[in-house]
């Protein structure tokens, strides 16, 4: 842990450049890097009005994030889990300031990003990266893949072409795509390989965190495993903090070393990942793993019936004590306080 | 080719002749799919018997799609197919969707088969519904169209028709099936949704029953109910069903037996538990190795295959799964013959995986 502190510190010195705001603030953070988190999410709610039913009544609320907290460590897999709905994307959109909490607070590397307007927000463009789902549309056709992955790092002023260029082709190389890909255009690339230009344009300008959200669900099998590799290997090798939003927990036990499982957006459970997967707590948590098919299970003999028992079982269980939601073991805001460097650690 | 002819031959005459074996609801013989002279199914065979489940894996582009279409009669414009795709229904009744001879059937012989003999389920169920229609009407008009409820009067027909649809909806757990009914399907959710989808896919008794990755746009909770409500479905009426799925623990759950494709291929085919863990073309054993995320390699990596699946018409002559097989030798510029008894358990591969502790690498 110690070696992976002093290498994203030289992470960090090299994007210091870059900004100076960080460079103001990294002598002081770099003492407690390890212990403090750097995504720290306080009591975050979102709600989202509906579109008016009556004029004599208002409009009706969905509440998409009902306080959420979780904090993620310098050099942390955290995983997100849940189902469509639950609220991960939200979250994530918070997390990454494309989105406003109703209320609540989000501190990325100690600075409070909930409240700040869109033009101060350059630092944490810099320092937090994302990866969509669905490669074909977050990548703009009309734009040469050099054109693409070279855009964050002139949003962030870098106007040098040749060296943008170089940049460009060192990318391509570390995320296993050769160099004259760059001139050309996204659709003539497959999935898997488009995934990895967003890949690319994500860490064009080195960020410490790179959020994912869903980023193989729309891969093939033997593609999946690729693309799967590759994020856990850029992730070592740049010393960065990884978030990872899946609704499929047996990717997220692969990848990630911490998860949290969402739920009606409030998170349910939250843990080292070997554990949640193993011995999941919460009912919701218990019904998700029982609801997975897995292959040695079922060549083991595990039919689609005995996965529907076992996930309807789970759910009569979540439906009786609907109060243990709130008395979850593992309450985020105890578990990430503790200084050691390891907060997996629970009671 | 005079290999796999022999083996199909071969295997052909057992099974056929065998009156302990239930009787085919789908039999696929030599089944090519060319557009523009390009192919895009080569020499695919595939048995359905009744009460079987059979699953139908490999990635996008590889084929299985195109295969069930093919059985459904349902290829677009401009597709030919050749070969020959027979649906016998619950009443014996025969058609050929692909006549070796005359090739594709004509549209009223189609239009008869489906719905009654054959049905299918899609994967979005909100494509697969008319959005302008409520759900119960939707699933009424299955039966009214192939006039196939016994029993009722001629005045009373729709009625009836709307009645038994009800009670389809509840027998696929939608809550409240009286007012489901009347519900559009933008206001049911994506589980509900499939449910309808399932209702009306069973509502004839069909002799085969078609799942194209049906729950791949479901919630993992919602997916395990509906895979449980589709094997019912089928056991309650000793349908054959053929399942097309990317995912290996779904098919491992729900079928008895599976064909992998590859490049508009079936490179191999056996009972589930075999192929699982005794594969032997090196794609299946490829593929199962990238679908185990349990399973890493000594630096914690995934295994993988290498590249990925060509577009249609660009995967190599020989064995098409050459160009990505680390095994790969000139032998396998050949087309590898089909070694096993028959079409329903073999593989086509020069360099097979040894069985046995060899396998390692």
């Amino acid at each position: 842990m110690t070696e992976s502190a002093s290498e994203s510190a030289a992470e960090r010195a090299r994007g210091a450049g870059v900004i100076a705001h960080d460079a103001q603030e990294s002598p002081g953070d770099a003492a407690g890097a390890a212990g403090s988190p750097i995504i720290r999410v306080r009591d975050v709610t979102r709600e989202f009005r509906r579109a008016r039913t009556s004029l004599l009544r208002p409009a009706p609320v969905v509440h998409a994030l009902r306080g959420v907290s979780l904090d993620v460590l310098p050099g942390q897999r955290f995983g997100i889990v849940g189902e469509s709905g639950c609220g991960k994307s939200t979250l994530l959109r918070i997390v990454a300031g494309l989105d406003r909490p109703t209320s609540g607070s989000v501190k990325i590397e100690g600075q409070e990003i909930s409240q700040l307007p869109e033009r101060r927000l350059g630092f944490l463009r810099a320092q937090l990266q994302l990866v969509f789902q669905d490669p074909r549309g977050s990548l703009d056709p009309r734009m040469r893949v050099r054109e693409i992955i070279a855009e964050p790092l002139v949003a962030q002023g870098h106007r040098n072409r040749r060296a943008n260029l170089e940049r460009v082709h060192e990318l391509l190389v570390s995320v296993g795509l050769q160099p004259d890909a760059a001139d050309r255009y996204p659709h003539q690339f497959s999935g898997g390989q488009r995934q990895r230009i967003s890949i690319a344009r994500a860490l064009a300008p080195d960020p410490r965190i790179l959020v994912a959200d869903e980023p193989v669900s729309a891969l093939d099998v033997s593609v999946r495993a690729q693309v799967l590799n590759l994020v856990a290997e850029l992730v070592d090798r740049l010393n960065l903090t990884l978030v990872f939003v899946s609704h499929d927990l047996s990717v997220v036990r692969h990848v990630c070393d911490q998860v949290a499982v969402m739920s009606r957006g409030e998170i349910v459970e939250q843990g080292p990942v070997e554990q949640v997967y193993d011995a999941p707590a919460h009912p919701y948590s218990r019904q998700l793993v029982a609801a997975a098919p897995r292959l040695r299970a079922a060549l083991a003999g595990r039919t689609a019936a005995d996965l529907a028992a076992e996930t309807l079982a789970a759910r009569k269980a979540s439906a009786a004590p609907r109060s243990s939601v709130s008395t979850t073991p593992t309450s985020p805001t105890t578990s990430p306080a503790t200084p050691t460097s390891t907060p997996q650690d629970l009671p | 080719m005079s290999a796999r002819e022999a083996a199909r031959k071969a295997g052909g005459a057992a099974y056929q002749g065998d009156a302990s074996m239930p009787p085919h609801v789908a039999e696929v013989r030599n089944l090519a799919v060319r557009v523009g002279g390009l192919d895009l199914l080569v020499d695919v065979d595939l048995t359905v018997r009744r009460g079987e489940r059979v699953g139908l894996i490999g990635e996008s582009g590889s084929g299985k799609s195109l295969t069930a279409l093919s059985v459904m009669g349902l290829l677009g414009e401009g597709l030919e197919p050749s070969g020959q795709v027979t649906v016998t229904g619950q009443d014996g009744r025969v058609t050929e969707v692909v006549d070796p001879e005359r090739g594709a059937a004509a549209e009223p012989v189609l239009a008869r088969m489906r719905g009654r003999d054959v049905a299918m389920i899609f994967q979005e169920p909100m494509t697969a519904l008319n959005p302008t229609m409520r759900v119960g009407e939707q699933v009424a008009e299955i039966m009214t169209i192939h006039r196939s409820l016994p029993g009722a009067g001629a005045g009373g027909f729709r009625a009836t028709a709307r009645a038994r649809a009800v009670e389809l909806l509840d027998k696929v757990g939608l809550p409240d099936p009286a007012d489901a009914a009347q519900a559009y399907p933008h206001q049911l959710s994506g589980g509900q949704r499939q449910r309808v989808v399932v209702a009306m896919a069973l509502a004839n008794d069909p002799a085969l029953l078609i799942c194209d990755e049906p729950t791949t746009a479901l919630d993992v909770t919602v997916q395990a109910l509906v895979l449980d409500l589709i094997v019912r479905g089928v056991e309650a009426r000793d349908a054959g069903m053929l399942f097309i799925t990317h995912d290996l623990a779904v098919v491992a759950s729900v079928c008895e037996r599976v064909l992998v494709m590859y490049g508009g291929r079936v490179v191999e085919a056996g009972p589930v538990h075999e192929v699982f863990t005794r594969p032997r073309h090196r794609y299946t054993r490829g593929l199962i190795g990238a679908s185990d995320l349990e399973l890493t390699r000594a630096d914690g990596r995934l295994y993988t295959i290498q590249g990925s699946v060509p577009g249609a018409g660009r995967f190599p002559a020989g064995c098409v799964f050459r160009n990505r097989c680390t095994h790969a030798t000139t032998e396998c510029e050949q087309l590898p013959p089909w070694e096993g008894p028959g079409p329903e358990q073999g593989f086509a591969c020069w360099h097979p995986v040894v069985l046995r502790d060899e396998g390692g690498s």
